[in-house]
């Protein structure tokens, strides 16, 4: 992102503030996991807090939901996504030139697993709810131009509308 | 952008990186929330992959300059959206997903 900012020729303010709101959806991820990682030293959740990515998000969260799962599997997943980025990096930058492989379909493999985790979520009529008011709003968000930042605000959102409409004790009012 | 701009944006990007990751894993951890602390939590997973789902689909633009490759985008969903009640498998939905995804393509030139 910020290559692509830079060659565009936004001035290094703007640079700071894309990034940074585009990051803001780690916060939830970080508050996502926190049960999960109760109990562990933190370094243990300095090392796996600080290689979460969507996809490990998505990943991670659907195994410890599963059960069966902790800290150093889950930072392995981590160190594991970040080596295959660095060398997909490489391998790109080396032999993109000569393999034209289709972008679009490449990167819908990880949309197919986002819907897989999001298919996998208790539907009750809170969590219905909170992922249509989510939706909406990133609709409205993107509309409005928000960009990454949509991701954040959308989710926050939906977490408020899910806690109002069931009182915040999971009971369905 | 000279070195010393980027070494800047490099190390104030780090921060905000490092504390959105970090800082609630650490501060939410081990203390004991209120109830609707711990409600709002829970939703997030639900909120989360919501957002990432809707963010990969809807591109405002492509339904006017790409109506076929949105539809395309969204039968493909479709199809993992069954594979996904049907096997709950991550790998079965992107293998699934990517190829019928890569077909549709195609069929829509």
């Amino acid at each position: 992102m910020v290559p692509n900012l830079w060659l565009a020729g936004s001035p290094l303010a703007s640079i700071f503030l894309s990034v940074s709101f585009v990051t803001s959806r780690q916060l939830l991820y970080s508050a996502a996991f926190s049960p999960h990682l109760r109990g562990e030293r933190a370094a243990t959740k300095l090392a796996f807090a600080s290689l979460v990515t969507d996809e490990t998000f998505g990943v991670n969260l659907g195994q410890y939901a599963a059960g069966a799962w902790d800290a150093r599997r889950a930072i392995l997943v981590n160190i594991f996504c970040a080596l295959s980025w660095s060398a997909a990096n490489a391998l790109g930058a080396a032999l993109g030139a000569v393999i034209d492989l289709p972008i679009d379909v490449m990167s819908f493999g990880m949309t197919a697993i986002f819907i897989c985790l999001l298919a996998g979520q208790r539907w009750d009529r809170t969590n219905t709810l909170v992922a249509a008011v989510t939706a909406a709003v990133l609709v409205v968000g993107k509309l409005l131009g928000l960009g990454g930042m949509a991701i954040f605000a959308s989710a926050v959102v939906g977490v408020a509308t899910g806690v109002a409409f069931d009182g915040g004790d999971g009971a369905e009012k | 952008m000279d070195t010393r701009q980027i070494l800047m944006l490099w190390a104030a990007l780090l921060v905000v990186m490092l504390a959105c990751r970090c800082l609630p894993l650490l501060l939410l951890g081990e203390r004991r929330l209120p109830q609707r602390v711990e409600r709002a939590i829970g939703l997030i997973p639900v909120a989360a992959f919501s957002a990432l789902v809707a963010n990969d689909l809807v591109r405002p633009d492509s339904f006017a300059s790409d109506p076929r490759g949105t539809l395309a985008l969204l039968a493909s969903s479709a199809v993992v959206l069954a594979v996904a009640h049907k096997t709950g498998s991550l790998v079965w939905c992107a293998v699934v997903g990517m190829g019928v995804y890569a077909t549709l393509g195609v069929l829509a030139g």
